[in-house]
């Protein structure tokens, strides 16, 4: 499969801050990717370098097989951006910004514009600045589905938004998951995870996992060990094993690199044998966690 | 095409009422410019119901300047340049065409508008509108050229008005510090210096070339601080080429020598009396103490005036230590009937400190501009406004007798104006003092060498022809026999046109002196 986008080393700095940190970074198209870190760690710099808002302090990032750097003009009629940060024109009323941005697209779809319209319920009549957050959002997605983009970047679309807003959000983005490439940064893991086909992981600008999720869930497991005795834990313990906590005879840690057959010999050898052993699948944000509480302690 | 004229439309849509706003003050503008004899100080006696109208009036022109660069600034910073949080940035907007739709905007509302008062000025005055159009191109160009590369600059590399002010209010901080620095370093500003022409339109075209090549990498790249970056170069290398370049042997280059006999005027320092008053200056606080000396003059052609443009004062002391702080810029008329003047020279207070009551020899050399006075014929005053092809439309002052009021069509025209008192016509009821001179006085405006007109709003230039009184004894004789000339309808002018002939410099027979006695005492203002 091509690439929608694909980095090599892209590298951000501010002055002796890097906040991106040589991403290599390959989405293929029709992938739905979640970019997912803790804030600060990098994620909405690296979609400024694609968008080609920012330059890069060093390699290159390539969008729709184009360098990213010649992003300008014309390009941009193939992707469809939302930022939670981006300025919309307030002045406007909702029907006026949807009529003047219709004629910058050659592929803008009319029909399509009224489907979202009816589905976001937007008001056409009333000005941008007299609207709630959710409905700017919800006007921005608009704005960015109704030409049937190939890629559709997202920076935090999800943040500060009520539950339903959030729906109907996903519902809007998931209905064109078929016709374009997906890449959204996102806190909200728990709705991410609903749609994502990949996931990146970001801490302090570096990539440190980037896979698709069938894999990711494979990979992480939560695991519950009920053990003879309740001896204190081994001072030594296998990388892979995050959180490590035990309660009298119980362990409990998450496993980042899971095979049953694997797990069961490190427990073996850590623990000797054991009266009980559960693997349980995690959800994306207990990865995150466990990710994200890793990094603190290290 | 078609995105120039959309965010056109978006852009009229968002601002119409700042367009009609301007339009409105451009029809202020308009209304006042309609009225020029009133906008004359001189009618407030005879207008006071227009007193408001006047005072007011007299910021239209500004207003509407300022107003028009808010608009610039508004319409460029709608698609704000600066920052990545723009919504704009990532729509398919093409740089070039965005540009040509701000630009559109400016013609549209600022430039065509301001055209059309411009054909109603000249039409309503009856000036020729076909003789003058390409002068009116030109204004506009002026025009375009400030509200593009310095407006449009100035609102591409900020975020909004807050962030203009901010540049500004500093750009004046440094200005006025500027004048501070320049005030105190005075001496330097008045010495005759001038960069070679080619240093001149090279450092032009750099710095329009360099503004017009910012803006428009500033709307393809949006990269703020390499555009400033790049800018402060540019100025840089001009200010380094220009102070390399700059040479004070302007005078030398420009100004061919010339024996006294070959000059086409005769003038000679009169002996210089010895000063009483006390002229030690070490207390004051003037960098300059300026020199005043007497000379007869004779001999200017009939049909001739000769205009001084710079003098150059060498000294040398009895112990052979010479002085010079070469050509200063001066500016003196000598006419036919002159026979005297005085030279000022100004000198370093500290130099002068050192050597005013040494008896020196000074060596004056005097840089001269020969005008030939040609096609003169009679312009006879009435009491009524009164039309000239060369002068424009005129008509007497009312208050002040010595002066005539004319509009002209886009630049001020130059004009030698002959006085002959014999030829006035005038009866003389007030005192001898007040009263008709007995000597011809002239007004005039030599050419300024310009091929193009200032960006101003209207294509009427507005002057007034004055009339000096010959003087027939120096300033400096307190008991001076100057009289104020007085017009009236009657009075026969007579009009020709001054035609630079030739530029010369001349060398006055060597003197001795002490330079306290040519010393002038500076003026004092305050309170007893």
């Amino acid at each position: 499969m091509p690439s929608a986008i694909h980095t090599d080393k892209l590298t951000k700095r501010y002055s002796r801050v890097t906040a991106l940190d040589c991403v290599n970074l390959d989405v293929t198209e029709g992938s739905v990717y979640a970019l997912v870190g803790q804030n600060g760690a990098g994620k909405t710099t690296a979609i400024k370098l694609l968008m080609n808002l920012i330059p890069a302090s060093a390699g290159h990032a390539e969008i729709l097989g184009a360098p990213s750097t010649h992003l300008r003009g014309k390009s941009y009629t193939e992707i469809g951006y939302v930022s939670e940060n981006q300025e919309i024109p307030e002045w406007m009323k909702v029907g006026y910004l949807l009529d003047y941005l219709g004629e910058f697209y050659p592929t803008w779809d009319p029909a399509l514009e009224q489907s979202l319209i009816k589905q976001f319920e937007l008001p056409l009549d009333r000005k941008i600045k007299a609207l709630s957050r959710g409905m700017k959002m919800k006007l921005a997605l608009a704005c960015a589905l109704a030409f049937h983009p190939r890629l559709i970047i997202l920076d935090e679309p999800f943040g500060g938004l009520d539950p339903l807003v959030r729906e109907q959000l996903i519902e809007g983005l998931l209905e064109r998951a078929t016709e374009s490439t997906i890449f959204i940064s996102s806190h909200d893991l728990a709705e991410i995870e609903s749609f994502a086909s990949h996931v990146g992981y970001l801490e302090s600008g570096k990539l440190l996992f980037s896979e698709d999720m069938a894999s990711l869930s494979i990979r992480f497991r939560e695991v519950e060990i009920i053990r003879h005795s309740d001896s204190p834990l081994p001072t030594t313990l296998p990388d892979t094993w995050l959180q490590t906590k035990s309660s009298g005879a119980v362990v409990r840690f998450v496993d980042s690199r899971f095979d049953e057959l694997r797990a069961t010999a490190e427990i073996a050898r850590v623990f000797g044998p054991v009266r009980d052993t559960q693997f349980r699948p995690l959800t994306l944000r207990s990865i995150f966690l466990a990710m994200a509480r890793k990094s603190e302690e290290a | 095409m078609d995105q120039i004229l959309h965010i056109f439309k978006k852009d009229i849509r968002r601002h119409w009422p700042e367009i009609l706003l301007s339009l409105a003050l451009l029809a202020l503008y308009t209304n006042r410019a309609l009225h020029p004899w009133t906008n004359s100080l001189d009618s407030y006696p005879f207008s006071r119901s227009f007193y408001f109208f006047v005072v007011t009036g007299e910021y239209v022109a500004p207003v509407l300047v300022i107003f028009w660069l808010f608009l610039v600034i508004r319409v460029v910073q709608g698609e704000s340049l600066i920052g990545d949080r723009q919504w704009w940035t990532t729509k398919p907007y093409v740089w070039w065409q965005l540009l040509l739709a701000k630009l559109l905007f400016v013609l549209v509302f600022i430039c065509v508008p301001l055209f059309h008062v411009q054909l109603f000025l000249l039409h309503y005055f009856k000036f020729p509108i076909l003789r003058n159009l390409l002068q009116l191109f030109s204004m506009q160009l002026s025009l375009l050229l400030i509200l593009i590369c310095f407006c449009v600059l100035l609102a591409s590399l900020t975020r909004n008005l807050v962030q203009v002010l901010l540049v500004v209010g500093v750009t004046a901080l440094v200005a006025i510090a500027a004048a501070i620095w320049s005030r105190g370093n005075y001496s330097r500003s008045s010495v005759m210096e001038a960069t070679p022409s080619v240093v001149g339109y090279l450092s032009e075209l750099l710095i329009w070339g360099g503004l017009a090549g910012a803006v428009a990498w500033q709307f393809a790249r949006r990269r703020r601080w390499i555009t400033i970056g790049v800018l402060i170069v540019l100025i840089s290398f001009v200010a380094a080429i220009n102070t390399a370049f700059t040479s004070n042997k302007v005078a030398e280059r420009r100004y061919t020598p010339v024996d006294r006999s070959a000059a086409p005027l005769d003038v000679s320092v009169k002996p210089i009396e010895p000063s009483n008053v006390n002229k030690d200056f070490s207390r004051e606080t003037s960098p300059e103490v300026q020199l005043t000396m007497p000379v007869t003059v004779a001999g200017v052609p009939a049909g001739s005036v000769i205009q001084l443009n710079a003098v150059n004062i060498h000294a040398e002391s009895p112990d052979k230590s010479t002085w010079s702080r070469g050509w200063l810029y001066e500016s003196l008329d000598f006419w036919p009937e002159d026979q005297e003047k005085t030279l000022t020279y100004s000198i370093d207070r500290k130099e002068y400190q050192k050597i005013r009551s040494t008896l020196i020899q000074l060596q004056v050399d005097l840089a001269i501009s020969e005008y030939q006075v040609v096609d003169a014929r009679t312009l006879p005053i009435v009491s009524q406004r009164f039309s000239d092809q060369a002068l424009g439309s005129c008509r007497l002052s009312s208050l002040d007798n010595s002066r005539l009021h004319c509009l002209y069509p886009v630049r001020i025209p130059e004009y030698v104006i002959r006085f002959d008192p014999q030829r006035s016509g005038c009866i003389d009821n007030d005192s001898e003092e007040q009263g008709q001179a007995d000597t011809v006085s002239y007004a005039w405006k030599s050419p300024d060498g310009m091929d193009f007109p200032d960006p101003e709003l209207s294509p009427i230039s507005d002057f007034d022809p004055w009339f000096q009184p010959v003087s027939l004894t120096s300033s400096r004789n307190e008991t001076s026999k100057r009289r104020a000339v007085r017009l009236c309808p009657g009075t026969f002018l007579t009009l020709s046109r001054p035609v630079l002939r030739r530029q010369l410099r001349i060398r006055l027979d060597p003197f001795n002196a002490r330079l306290e006695d040519l010393a002038a005492t500076p003026l004092r203002f305050g309170l007893r």
